[in-house]
């Protein structure tokens, strides 16, 4: 599939326009190579953090169901999931050709600088 | 009481959006954009409340022009807000269709707050759908073309079934015409009314006008159409028909379903449109559930959404406007270069998943603890499982995959400054509204403006309670999603379109008119043909049998014929004299 995409680098990401400044400052740690361990380990430990507290914090509940501990991090966690891989079914299922209502989309939007270029 | 009080403040938007009509000066026009909204507010603060200010009388119809009370107070206020956030989106360019459209459009929107019977409802009603057409259309491609139609289709359909419904009203119910709580089922009309405020809010199945047309829209034109329309229909919703079980399950359907279409979709203002969707199902849930804590969640949500809601649209619009482009697939990394929309997109993204500290968080708890106190346990597990999903297309998704992500290469330039002042207040009233009460600051504000405003200041969302099981929610969750990417699981974004309910008019029932179309074309010569030579072959045998040649004229009897016909016509002459005499 990525075959099929238009390869913007050749005209987009020439270097004309260098990095935002504000960019370093904001957003600098991006592309560390640590971000990805400490994003990844970092969620986990909180994760596991936030259900220690719930085994010991006694809540007042409404439902039965919610009195059971780390009841919202477990079904948070699984409703997620199975968000994301019904994606892959769903993708097979419904996604059609873009152009499938023969409506001729833009690839890009008129009104964009990048149509006026 | 002074004639200035009795102006509705919707009517000065609109009335600034007629003069933006003829306006050919850009800045002047654009000064009377953001000018018009301020007015308004300023006239909303002065305005006394629970007090018919405009009434008329017209064709023995009662019509209130012109009544604030606290409901529709604070949806007038949110789409003041609004229209004033997006005048400053708008001025980099220099569109007056767009300028016009955007506050006549907004103004039918505020002037139906405020007013207080149907027949009115009705006008402003269908005007937020005529004025709003123009900001689908401008986009000027023909998919834009087709989906403004159906648009405009759709949403006059709404307004044709709403007069409907106020025409039952006013037979069924003795000439009242007044806005008030109705009871599903008391009347046919009230059926009519539902509908019609269904396809406004894009009810299941209602809904998918929504999702075709606002990312066809322009840039500034999808951020302008977020705020106004489903909002509404909300307003209207909760005015008329509070507590109305039926839209509990509406409510908790329309808040499910989206989300899956959310993942797979590739276009990501049509994301945010699914997100829209799935964000009114928690207020339509919320005016089922009907309870005062409810009311005030339903509105509280409203106003929160249209700042955030807004603010997304505004960030993808700024993304479309340098790169051309809102697909996934084609974006990424883009925070190297437009690092302050990738900023103020993430604090929409926070304020949406209802992180602590944000709007969604103290304005989303009002529903949730309302749907608990009602036991309502499978509706709540439906919220809380979208919850999850908010997190997931609008949290995530939309910051991570335009600015993060794969890069896409894009070099480009930052938004203009006007995009990022506009983006930059919304992000700012976000975390206003969202924080916890300090000296008059934070959500105590916000509070104060609900429909029951000592129920909303009874209520305290920040506790640690509170804090922790949401933390816990969107952590895991969170926690998933980093999980999913690092096994591959997470389903790459494709080009493609996804298919929705607009398939059944798109294509059967499309395909079906085109088929009937050509049918006809072809039936009718053939049929008025051998009709046709039928009537040809008598017209020419009559003509042959009465013309002076013809065969009746023939022959010795003529002359005397036609004194006999004089006589008789003579005769007749008499007789109709005498008898009418």
């Amino acid at each position: 599939m990525s075959s099929d995409r238009p390869d913007h680098s050749i005209h987009n990401g020439d270097g004309d326009q260098p990095m935002h400044p504000a960019a370093h400052i904001l957003f600098g740690w991006v592309a560390s190579p640590l971000t990805k361990p400490i994003v990844f380990w970092g969620l986990g430990a909180l994760a596991v953090l936030l259900i220690l507290v719930d085994l010991i914090y006694v809540r007042h509940t409404k439902f039965d169901i919610e009195g059971i501990p780390g009841f919202y991090g477990i079904f948070g966690f699984l409703a997620f999931s199975f968000v994301v891989l019904m994606g892959w079914p769903l993708g097979y299922l419904l996604r059609r050709d873009e152009n499938y209502y023969e409506d001729q989309p833009a690839e890009t939007d008129p009104h964009s600088e990048e149509a006026q270029k | 009481m002074s004639m200035v009080q009795s102006l509705n403040p919707g009517l000065i938007l609109i009335l600034a959006g007629l003069a933006c009509l003829c306006l050919p000066y850009q800045r002047v026009r654009q000064a009377l954009t953001l000018i018009a909204p301020l007015c308004a507010i300023g006239l909303l603060a002065t305005t006394p409340h629970d007090t018919d200010l405009a009434t008329l009388n017209l064709m023995g119809l009662d019509l209130v022009f012109y009544r604030v009370d606290n409901l529709g107070g604070i949806f007038g206020f949110a789409f003041l807000i609004a229209a004033f956030l997006n005048a400053i989106y708008a001025l980099h360019q220099d569109s007056w269709i767009e300028d016009s459209s955007a506050l006549i459009y907004a103004g039918a929107a505020v002037a139906a707050c405020f007013v207080g019977d149907f027949v009115s409802l009705f006008l402003f009603w269908e005007l937020t759908a005529l004025s709003s057409v123009f900001l689908i259309l401008k986009s000027g491609t023909q998919e834009a073309y087709g989906a403004a139609m159906r648009y405009l289709g759709i949403q006059v359909l709404s307004g044709v079934l709403l007069l409907y419904g106020a025409a039952q009203l006013y037979v069924m119910g003795g000439a009242d015409i007044s806005l008030r709580a109705l009871e599903l089922g008391a009347d046919p009309g009230t059926y009519a009314l539902l509908v019609a405020f269904g396809i406004k809010a894009a009810f299941p199945l209602l809904h998918n006008w929504l999702q075709d047309s606002y990312p066809k829209a322009t840039i500034v034109g999808a951020v302008v159409l977020s705020a106004f329309t489903t909002k509404l229909a909300v307003y209207v919703l909760a005015r008329v028909f509070p507590g109305e079980n039926v839209l509990i399950w509406i409510g908790a359907i329309m808040t499910i379903f989206p989300v899956f279409f959310a993942v797979v979709e590739n276009d990501l203002r049509k994301v945010l449109a699914y997100s829209l969707n799935n964000q009114v199902g928690f207020m339509v849930c919320a005016i089922g559930v009907g309870t005062q804590l409810a009311i005030n969640g339903a509105a509280a949500h409203a106003f929160a959404h249209i700042m955030y809601k807004g603010l997304l649209f505004m960030s993808m619009g700024a993304v479309l406007l340098r790169t051309g482009t809102t697909k996934a697939s084609e974006l990424g990394g883009l925070y190297k270069s437009m690092p302050w929309t990738a900023l103020f997109c993430i604090i929409g993204a926070v304020s949406i998943s209802a992180f602590p500290l944000f709007s969604g968080f103290i304005a989303k708890s009002l529903t949730m603890s309302a749907v608990m106190k009602g036991h309502y346990l499978i509706i709540w597990l439906m919220l809380l499982f979208a919850s999850a999903g908010v997190l997931e297309h609008s949290g995530i998704k939309i910051p991570y995959f335009a600015f993060f992500g794969h890069d896409s290469g894009r070099r480009v330039k930052e938004a203009p400054f006007n995009m990022l002042l506009a983006m930059g207040l919304a992000s700012a009233l976000c975390i206003f509204i969202g924080l916890p009460t300090i000296a008059g600051f934070g959500h105590g504000y916000l509070y104060s403006l609900l429909p029951y405003p000592d129920i909303a200041t009874a209520y305290e969302p920040y506790t640690f309670e509170h804090i922790l099981t949401q933390m816990q929610l969107l952590v895991l969750a969170a926690f998933a999603f980093v999980l999913l990417q690092r096994f591959g699981a997470y389903p790459a974004e494709k080009r493609g379109l996804i298919l929705d309910t607009d398939w059944v008019y798109r294509k059967p029932l499309y395909n079906l008119s085109v088929w009937s179309g050509a049918v006809w074309n072809k039936a009718v010569p053939a049929l008025t043909g051998a009709i046709g030579q039928y009537l040809t072959g008598l017209g020419q045998k009559s003509a042959e049998l009465f013309k002076p040649q013809g065969a009746i004229s023939r022959g010795p009897i003529t002359d005397g014929m036609a004194v006999w016909a004089a006589a008789l016509l003579g005769i007749v002459l008499l007789v109709s004299f005498y008898t009418s005499g």
